[in-house]
């Protein structure tokens, strides 16, 4: 009992420490991040229009890396913030959530949406924000990596006796076997971040609040080569933290 | 009327009158005889025998007169018996006594009479034997000499009337005792068959007593007990006794019962003098108690359980093995002197007596009552986990249950508290509970002198009664068996010696008895009863047991037995002879009569003399000389008793009572007298004698005796039996009451007179209990059963009964039902605590216990008549149950954990020792399971295990993170460095704001790439190891401060005695580095000082580095290492807060410590230390 006790102590200690590392790395780091995007700023400024293209092509790298560096601060904040803030319970309808979720997708251009909905009641009680930023975050991510003409994202909600089980699918290039494991890791890209701009932290984030939640998430192949991921919302929240 | 003439004891006379219940008996032909006889010789028309009680004279025979009885007071006879002498009356017209006389002057016109009166051997004159005429006449010397004698000869018929009339009474006792018995009462006979038997038998065995009388009693014996039954029969022919024999009998249902004998034998009949008892439920009782006490040893051996009975205070009464060994106190160091208490430890006490305080509502005083409070409240074991405290001073934690112990009457007497220890890494191995020795002693046999003899020392120890029968002073052990032996008379030695060998082998209980020789000659008789212990394995290691001095019993007997020989005479007057001896001419003259008995023809006197002789036993020919001889010389009558032989060995017994006669001078010239053939009446009281005797023998083993109390005469009657019972000697009739009455438990008085007043008001039955209250103070448990004696009118005259000895029956019960009640104690102490489950040799249940419902979630009825362990499919026919079939089918515990299925599919770990019990044959007919449950432990173990593992993992998780968050963040920030150099290299004459700007950017590229570097350093302490490499502490020191410490405002003191030695420089750098720069950053002071010092420490190498600052309050001296902590808000001072977490981290990992000494507004010492022999 004594040690598992202990044991118990030291995993709570080293949450907190990875909780601790997490905002530190974006808080502290944050103030140094501040002055280096500011700096940037004066300096175009001073620099003005006329200068060679070489020297305007690298401030132009030079502020995409910082931006970069800033989306990945802002991004590991929201890491960090994932389990402290935006935790009210609220109503939601769940197809007007999915609804607004595709409404603030940034480009809507060709894409096919395909809802699907088994559901006993479309109202309940629940994160309404978070279950929001997951839904959100994969078909962002169905979109964003899409690399064909034609896009078409399926998005299936059926309401199980405890929990809402949702997939998410998409016709997009899907994800190589071999790197399947890695997509949850934090500022992971499948390719190089030049391709795609992308954080790398969205899956992480995902993956943070379904498990906070008590439900679990899944990649699996989608049958024509895209995406599909599951997940399973339950009904009855207990934070996990 | 004329006043009765009255002897001076007439009060006795008529007492003695009385006790030969003759008065008003039917006429009895031997009287007859005697009567006619004395007409004939006197040759008298009439003659009488008439007796005088207070009124009257009664006419017991009478020849010749119509009356049967007349006046008193007109009687001749009540002159006779004022003397000894024939009284006669020659005229009784002439005699002026009798002249008057209406017996003379009307019929029967009595002129002559002559009567010799009948004196009994107390020489009361109870009447006369007259002859009467109605002429006068005078009597012949040998006329009066004859009447004499024949009046010798009513008086032995008077005698032998009384005798006969005791015998029957007893013959009748005998046989209602025998009728009431509750016991078996049979006479066997050696030759195998019963002879008679007891209606018992018929309630014992369903047979009648015509189904048993002459069958043979094998025909009933169990056929495995009849080869014992053969031996023991075979030692009864030899005349041993049998004491507590055991066999099986077949009831007529076609049940066996347990039959337990006590036999004599009568060695010249063959016959057997038999008690036996039923004791199939008390043998069943013994069985079933041994039984439980067998498994309940084998559970408490199993387990590991520590169990203390203590009294009420808590003194310990009871410590087992499991106790010696869980808490290191020996049994006899703590029972009767210490406490439970000692065993607890003060704080807990304390802290439980204060929970029970607020849990019950009332104040428990810290102290015993904390244990038990709650069994005594509530009745029921109360379990809590505690600590012990080992006499060593060591603890472990037990799982404790306490029980009350109560007493039959529901009184709590103690409490008995059953700990488990339940420290995890204990390995299960506890030893035997000391089986409850003191229980076992119930059979004491606690008589005279007792004795204890070690089988292989010889040694031989004695009680000082033992000493006093054996009439020798104390001897030492050794010594003893010798003198013992010298003792002992030689023929019976053999037989002590024997016996005692047999002993050895059959290692059973015994009674004996055997003589003893003192140096003068004194014999005594002496009975012992013995019983040897054995050791384990069953050998006699020793006997032990208890004598007592029987001689005196055996000599009354004896002097019963002379008694009965002389009071016994002739029967039936057809077998009296009588004869003349004329000591002139030698010429012996017989009557027919005495012909016929000794079965000889007529033959001439003078050849009569010697046949006669010949054919008197020759052991006998001295006693008839002898009495001539005395009779010549004393001319006294005589009586004596001699056997007749004859040549087919036959003997008759004969009594013959002889009379001198003389002639006109008074010289003795010649003898006569008569004699009686008693052959039957002899051998019929030595009969009876012989089974009274038996037949008390029989009754004192068994522990049985028989009363009767005359209501009429209130006396009360014992057999010896009874006697022995209530440890009295033989007593009056008078006195025996009163003592009896004495001896009766003074609480049971009063119901035993109303169930005996009872009885006599309704005649029913007699059946009733009670103790006696011997001088000793000991109890003794009677049984008795009885039944009222009802005359001829129907009224109650009398009650008569037997009882029997139970106290050992009911002690035995007693311990049987404490036993009984201590093993429900137990057992439910053990049913608190653990899962108990037994199932028969197939494995099947038959007994499980309500914590095994509970865990299993089946109920009862569901479990019985199921396989255990088989209905799991995790076991099915696997190697872990055949390793379990094959240990306890082979008669070993097993021990070990068992995963378990419950009702509901859910699965349960126990902890599990299995004992098989084994039967006769060494196979298992039943397995106990004692059972823990382990399955929280097992879950914990489990949940420890992925704890561990979750930590493990979480560390990974972290430290990869940590790695791939600083890697990704460089990857920019390492482009924003390269592509800000490139664009400066691109514009050489770039403004100087902007270039002063590039300059901020790279300076805060650096910054975050270094706070990046700190948090990757912080993650990757303890994973790499850095080459350690001899450096200055003081040069590397001096350069620290070159980099971080500005050089106005601050004063840095490096001590001279900074080491040089061989250490991670990376990491020292890092240590002082944040240390230094915190002493920088928090200065609030116009002159920042920094010390660096060092000391040397046995061990350690010991630096501080102190400063001035603002110091620390004492509350966040060990928050401040936690990562991120910093005491100021962030935005207040720009910091890490990584620092001091990074240092920390460093020194434990190199196993040093740090620690901040400081005191608000008195600066701060941050002191570590670094082991010397870290590399």
């Amino acid at each position: 009992m004594e040690s598992e006790k202990k044991c118990q102590e030291e995993l709570t200690a080293l949450k907190k420490e990875y909780e601790d590392f997490v905002y530190i790395v974006s808080h502290d780091i944050k103030t140094p991040m501040r002055a280096i995007v500011n700096i940037a700023t004066w300096i175009e400024d001073d620099l003005g229009p006329n200068v060679d293209q070489d020297i305007l092509d690298n401030f132009s790298l030079l502020k995409n890396r910082v931006g970069r560096l800033e989306n990945m601060m802002n991004a590991l904040l929201e890491l960090s913030h994932a389990n402290r803030t935006k935790m009210e319970l609220f109503e939601v309808s769940i197809p007007k959530l999915v609804n607004d979720c595709i409404a603030m997708l940034s480009d809507k251009t060709n894409i096919e949406f395909h809802t699907s909905y088994n559901l006993i009641d479309e109202k309940c009680i629940t994160l309404g924000k978070k279950l929001e930023k997951v839904i959100y975050s994969l078909l962002d991510n169905a979109v964003r990596f899409h690399d064909k003409e034609k896009k078409n994202v399926s998005i299936e909600i059926v309401e199980n006796e405890t929990d809402y089980e949702i997939v998410i699918g998409d016709d997009g290039p899907g994800i190589p076997e071999e790197v399947k494991d890695k997509i949850f890791s934090v500022f992971y890209t499948v390719n190089s971040k030049d391709v795609v701009d992308s954080t790398g932290a969205g899956l992480t984030i995902c993956e943070k609040i379904i498990k906070m939640v008590g439900g679990t998430i899944e990649y699996t192949p989608g049958l024509n080569g895209g995406s599909v991921f599951k997940f399973n919302w339950p009904k009855a929240i207990t934070i996990n933290n | 009327m004329k006043k009765s003439i009255l002897p001076l004891n007439e009060s006795e006379r008529l007492k003695a009158l009385a006790s030969y219940s003759i008065m008003d008996s039917l006429p009895e032909e031997e009287y007859d005889s005697i009567t006619q006889l004395a007409s004939y010789i006197c040759g008298t028309p009439i003659a009488l025998i008439s007796l005088l009680d207070e009124k009257r004279q009664w006419f017991k025979s009478s020849v010749g007169l119509g009356a049967s009885e007349t006046a008193r007071d007109i009687s001749f006879c009540q002159y006779t018996i004022m003397g000894d002498e024939v009284y006669e009356v020659n005229n009784a017209t002439e005699n002026k006594i009798f002249a008057n006389n209406p017996l003379v002057t009307g019929n029967p016109d009595i002129q002559f009479y002559a009567g010799a009166p009948l004196q009994d051997a107390n020489g009361f004159n109870l009447g006369s034997l007259c002859v009467i005429d109605t002429k006068p006449r005078i009597l012949s010397n040998e006329q009066k000499t004859a009447l004499k004698l024949l009046a010798n000869q009513v008086i032995l018929l008077l005698d032998l009337r009384k005798k006969n009339v005791d015998l029957k009474n007893t013959q009748l006792e005998f046989k209602n005792f025998i009728e009431l018995s509750k016991d078996l009462v049979c006479i066997a006979n050696v030759d195998g068959t019963f002879r008679k038997v007891n209606p018992a038998f018929t309630i014992v065995l369903g047979y009648t007593k015509e189904e048993l009388e002459g069958r043979p009693f094998v025909d009933f014996i169990h056929p495995e007990d009849l080869d014992k039954t053969y031996k023991e029969v075979e030692k009864l022919a030899l005349g041993h006794k049998t004491v507590s024999f055991e066999n099986r009998y077949l009831y007529k249902n076609g049940a066996y019962i347990l039959l337990s004998w006590n036999t004599s034998p009568d060695p010249e009949t063959g016959n057997l003098y038999c008690i036996a008892r039923d004791i199939t439920f008390e043998r069943e009782q013994q069985e079933s108690v041994v039984q439980t006490k067998n498994e309940l040893t084998a559970i408490l051996n199993a387990s590991e359980f520590s169990i203390i009975a203590t009294d009420l205070d808590g003194t310990v009464k009871q410590f087992n093995k499991g106790a010696e060994n869980l808490l290191g106190y020996q049994a006899d160091e703590v029972v009767g002197k210490a406490t439970a208490a000692i065993f607890h430890v003060v704080n807990e006490v304390v802290k439980r007596s204060q929970e029970l305080s607020e849990e019950l509502g009332e104040l428990v005083e810290p102290g015993f009552e904390v244990l038990f409070i709650k069994a005594r409240k509530f009745g029921i074991a109360d379990t809590h986990e505690w600590t012990y405290l080992r006499k060593d001073g060591t603890t472990f934690p037990i799982l404790l249950s306490i029980t009350a112990i109560k007493n039959s009457a529901g009184e709590i007497t103690g409490y008995l508290g059953i700990a488990k220890d339940i420290s995890q890494d204990k390995e299960a191995e506890q030893n035997l509970i000391n089986s409850n020795i003191l229980l076992d002693e119930s059979q004491r046999i606690a008589k005279i002198g007792s004795w204890k003899y070690d089988v292989n020392t010889n040694d031989l120890v004695w009680s000082k009664g033992h000493y006093t029968i054996f009439e020798l002073d104390e001897l030492p052990e050794n010594e003893l068996n010798d003198a013992y032996r010298s003792r002992i008379y030689p023929e019976d030695l053999i037989i002590l010696d024997e016996l005692s060998e047999n002993i050895n082998k059959t290692g059973e209980n015994f009674k004996i008895s055997y003589r003893i020789v003192f140096p003068d000659g004194r014999i005594k008789q002496i009975v012992e009863i013995g019983q040897p212990s054995k050791n384990r394995r069953g050998e006699v290691i020793s006997m032990q047991g208890t004598i007592q001095d029987v001689t005196n019993e055996k000599r009354i007997e004896e002097n019963l037995r002379n008694a009965n020989k002389l009071l016994d005479e002739s029967q039936r007057i057809a077998k009296i002879g009588s004869w003349k001896y004329d000591l002139v001419t030698s010429d012996l003259i017989w009557s027919k009569g005495h012909y016929q008995i000794f079965e000889l023809e007529e033959l001439p006197s003078d050849q009569l003399n010697a046949v006669a002789r010949s054919r008197i036993h020759p052991d006998d020919l001295s006693i008839l000389d002898e009495s001539d001889k005395i009779m010549m010389e004393t001319g006294d009558d005589f009586k004596i008793n001699y056997r007749v032989l004859f040549p087919d060995s036959r003997i008759k017994q004969i009594i013959e009572i002889g009379q001198p006669y003389r002639n006109e001078k008074g010289e003795i010239i010649g003898m006569q007298g008569t004699i009686q053939d008693v052959t039957k009446e002899k051998e019929a009281e030595l009969n009876l004698i012989n089974s009274n005797k038996l037949l008390d023998e029989s009754q004192s083993m068994a522990k049985i005796g028989s009363w009767k109390f005359d209501l009429i005469t209130r006396h009360l009657r014992w057999s010896k039996g009874h006697y022995q019972i209530y440890d009295l000697e033989e007593l009056p009739s008078d006195q025996l009451l009163i003592a009896y009455r004495d001896r009766i438990h003074p609480d049971d008085l009063i119901t035993l007179d109303n169930i005996i007043a009872n009885t006599l008001d309704t005649g029913a039955d007699l059946h009733y209990n009670y103790r006696l209250l011997l001088p000793d103070g000991s109890l003794k448990y009677i049984l008795g059963i009885g039944k009222v004696n009802i005359n001829d009118q129907g009224e109650v005259i009398g009650i008569q009964g037997t009882i029997q000895d139970i106290t050992e029956k009911t002690l035995a019960e007693q311990i049987i039902i404490e036993k009984a009640k201590e093993i429900n104690d137990i057992r439910s102490a053990l049913d608190e605590s653990s899962i108990v489950t037994i199932t028969d040799h197939k494995g099947v249940i038959t007994f499980v216990n309500d914590k095994f419902c509970s865990i299993s979630k089946y109920s009862r009825e569901e479990l019985m008549g199921q396989y255990h362990y088989l209905d799991n499919p995790h076991y099915k026919l696997n190697k872990f149950i055949k390793n379990i079939w094959t240990t306890i089918g082979n008669g070993r515990n097993w021990q070990g954990e068992i995963l378990n299925v419950a009702k509901d599919g859910s699965f349960y770990w126990v902890y599990s020792t299995i004992v098989p019990f084994l039967d006769k044959k060494g196979k298992p007919y039943q397995y106990i399971a004692i059972s823990s449950d382990i399955t929280d432990q097992k879950k914990a173990q489990k949940t420890l295990n992925n704890a561990l593992t979750d930590v493990e993992k979480k560390n990974r998780e972290l430290d990869q993170f940590a790695y791939v968050v600083s890697h990704d963040l460089k990857a920019p920030l390492r482009a924003i460095n390269n592509l800000s150099e490139w664009i400066m290299e691109d514009m050489p004459e770039m403004p100087d704001d902007v270039s002063a700007n590039f300059g901020l950017l790279r300076g805060r590229v650096m910054r975050m790439e270094n706070l990046i570097n700190g948090v990757l350093d912080y993650s990757r302490i303890g994973k790499t190891s850095i080459e350690g490499q001899l450096t200055d502490l003081k040069k590397m020191l001096q350069q620290i401060v070159e980099t971080i410490v500005p050089t106005e405002g601050y004063e840095v003191y490096i001590a001279d005695t900074m080491p040089e030695i061989k250490i991670a420089r990376i990491l020292f750098e890092q240590i002082f580095a944040n240390l230094i720069s915190n002493a920088v950053k928090y200065n609030d002071k116009p002159i920042g000082k920094i010390e660096c010092l060092y000391k040397s420490l046995p061990n350690f190498h010991q630096f501080t580095i102190k400063d001035n600052g603002p110091g620390i309050a004492e509350e966040y001296h060990e928050k401040v290492f936690k990562v991120f902590q910093t005491i100021e808000a962030r935005d207040k001072k720009e910091s890490t807060g990584v620092g001091l977490s990074i240092v920390q981290k460093i020194i434990e990992e190199m196993g040093g410590t740090i620690h901040i000494e400081s005191e608000e507004d008195k600066g701060a010492s941050f002191i570590f230390t670094i082991p010397k022999n870290k590399k």
